[in-house]
């Protein structure tokens, strides 16, 4: 009996030792490995496709978190839209002629004071706008909704001063970690760290992270020549950060062209991004006193002129640097 | 006329069932397993963020809660009818309904008992991350939570008089995960469904209890602070009408029930 037992123990082991040696021996074969050398990591194994929804989910949850838990279509008001330009410098809301701002120290100074002034205004605004709203909505319904109107807070509100905008973070950087495509968090990011916090030196980092997922973002390419300028009055180093985003403009706008014509919107309109990085390349230009290079790319930033404004504005730049004849 | 002496009686040994059976610490025990490591994280070498921390802590003390409730009060008396342990407990001096409030005071204190502990396990983690200690805001949403926790000890405690063990725990969790959820958007869902589904959707907001009244996470987590005294009263009185009526139900249940 106690033979028979360990010639089946020694049965059971083969088969399991040939398994093992056969698995060494197949890891290594050309066939069995993946199409391409980069092995996945573990969030693209877990989660696929999916991680750019999931990272879009925790981009809206530090939305959710800057209105103090509330999500936009919990709001006591009618327009469903989020308000991510409370809380970060997208280039679409940044000036249109940099030229007209104050030099970087002060401007990043002022800029800093107008965000805030800005914010106490509209969430003065905001409160006031949305208190009424309670109120009349507190009558409305029945007894049960009265009641849960009176229990769970629905106020549009945001977080101030840095103890509390800091709280965004963790959801952003869960963003950033679960999909590293996900452009809209490095920009928010950064800017909290850079601007609201004064951690620049981790803001340049974040952007650096996202360039490195992203290396066709002009938007990341312009935010970080714009925070190096702004925030940290690198100009060298600005300047070279937008030129190599209108490189990348240059070499990609051909097939994003088309893409938009296929009904694929771009990331940032296209001239619009393409008009900003020669406009701040060219305030550049201008503070390191080297006028001809300004004129030459206000001129180039002149046809990708958002309005007859701002071109009408650049013109009058133009004339103003131009040597009188 | 109910003896309270014979209702705590029977309460007791419900009461000691619960801690006797482990079921907290393990859950406590996996709360700090996940909560501490999450604690640590640095974000951006920014100290002193807390929400998140404070976010996974209520989820994990609410699902914990309310499963610990809910297993818990679904086994007090149908376990008592399958090891037959009730036909000595009735053959006492002993009225049925004293032995249904019995098993809720039981039941109710034991699950009591857990939030208590978890709560305090969230004072300290979070006080200690952010130096903000427990205050007005904080003591209320325990009170609330107490009440979810005794209504939904009430509610449990009815249906399995009613249904079978499993059936009973499903419905119950699934009603008190639902209502939490979707319950304050019930009449919305409402107007937009067709008609038989909205008058369903509009009999269960009306006739089911709300739980999501006692969810108080927005509030502590991003500091709203204490809620309006009026609100909070008339939530308690909604429990108690609730809780009256569901052991009124199991009593009634109970009563005619053939052992």
């Amino acid at each position: 009996m106690k033979k028979q037992s360990a010639w089946l123990k020694s049965w059971c082991l083969l088969p399991l030792l040939a398994a093992v040696a056969l698995c060494s021996q197949l890891g290594g074969h050309p066939s069995l490995r993946p199409p391409h050398d980069e092995q996945p990591d573990l969030l693209s194994v877990l989660f696929g496709e999916s991680r750019a929804v999931i990272g879009q989910r925790m981009y809206y949850l530090a939305d959710v978190y800057y209105h103090m838990g509330i999500g936009y279509a919990d709001h006591d008001h009618d327009h469903h839209e989020p308000c991510h330009h409370h809380h970060g410098e997208r280039p679409e809301e940044l000036s249109l002629l940099p030229f007209e701002e104050a030099e970087p120290s002060e401007s990043a100074h002022a800029q800093g004071h107008h965000h805030d002034c800005e914010h106490d205004h509209h969430d003065h605004d905001c409160d006031h706008h949305h208190h009424g709203h309670s109120r009349r909505s507190e009558h409305g319904g029945d007894w049960w909704t009265r009641l849960n109107r009176r229990l769970k807070p629905r106020e549009h509100r945001h977080l101030h001063g840095r103890r509390e905008e800091r709280e965004i973070l963790p959801w952003l950087w869960a963003a950033v970690k679960v999909d590293p495509g996900n452009i809209d968090a490095y920009l928010q990011g950064s800017y909290v760290l850079m601007v609201r916090l004064g951690k620049n030196e981790e803001g340049l980092r974040m952007l650096a992270e996202g360039l490195r997922h992203n290396p066709d973002s002009v938007q990341l390419y312009f935010t970080k020549g714009y925070m190096l300028f702004h925030q940290l009055e690198d100009l060298e180093g600005a300047y070279e950060m937008l030129d190599q985003g209108r490189r990348v403009w240059l070499g990609h706008w051909e097939e994003w062209r088309q893409r938009e014509a296929r009904g694929q919107p771009a990331e940032q309109p296209l001239g619009l991004l393409y008009y900003r990085l020669l406009a701040y390349m060219g305030r550049i230009a201008e503070l390191q006193e080297e006028t001809e290079r300004a004129i030459v790319l206000y001129s180039e930033a002149l046809p990708f002129a958002p309005s007859q404004h701002v071109s009408d504005r650049l013109h009058e730049r133009i004339k103003s640097l131009s040597p009188a004849p | 006329m109910i003896s309270t002496r014979k209702v705590w009686a029977v309460a007791r040994v419900s009461l000691l069932e619960l801690f006797r059976r482990r079921d907290v610490y393990a859950a406590l025990i996996l709360a700090l397993v996940l909560l501490v490591p999450l604690s640590m994280v640095n974000f951006f070498g920014v100290e002193g963020i807390v929400r998140h921390l404070r976010e996974a802590s209520l989820l994990l003390i609410w699902i914990f809660v309310l499963v610990i409730t809910v297993t818990n009060a679904a086994r007090q008396i149908p376990g008592e009818l399958q090891r037959r342990t009730i036909l000595p407990l009735l053959a006492r001096p002993i009225l049925r309904s004293e032995v249904v409030l019995g098993k809720f005071t039981g039941s109710a204190l034991a699950a009591s008992a857990a939030l208590l502990l978890f709560y305090l396990c969230y004072a300290l983690l979070t006080g200690w991350r952010s130096g903000f200690w427990p205050d007005l805001a904080l003591a209320q949403a325990v009170l609330m939570h107490l009440a979810f926790v005794w209504l939904l000890t009430a509610m449990t405690l009815a249906g399995s008089l009613i249904l079978t063990a499993s059936a009973n725990v499903t419905c119950c969790v699934l009603i008190a995960a639902g209502m939490l959820l979707f319950g304050e958007q019930l009449p919305r869902i409402a107007d937009q469904a067709a008609v038989p589904a909205a008058w369903i959707i509009r009999l269960v907001h009306y006739v089911a209890p709300h739980f999501e009244f006692y969810d108080s996470r927005v509030r502590l987590i991003h500091e709203w602070g204490a809620y309006e005294w009026g609100a909070l009263v008339l939530v308690m009185v909604y429990t108690l009408l609730y809780i009256v009526f569901f052991l009124g139900l199991a009593t009634l249940v109970f009563n005619r029930k053939r052992l």
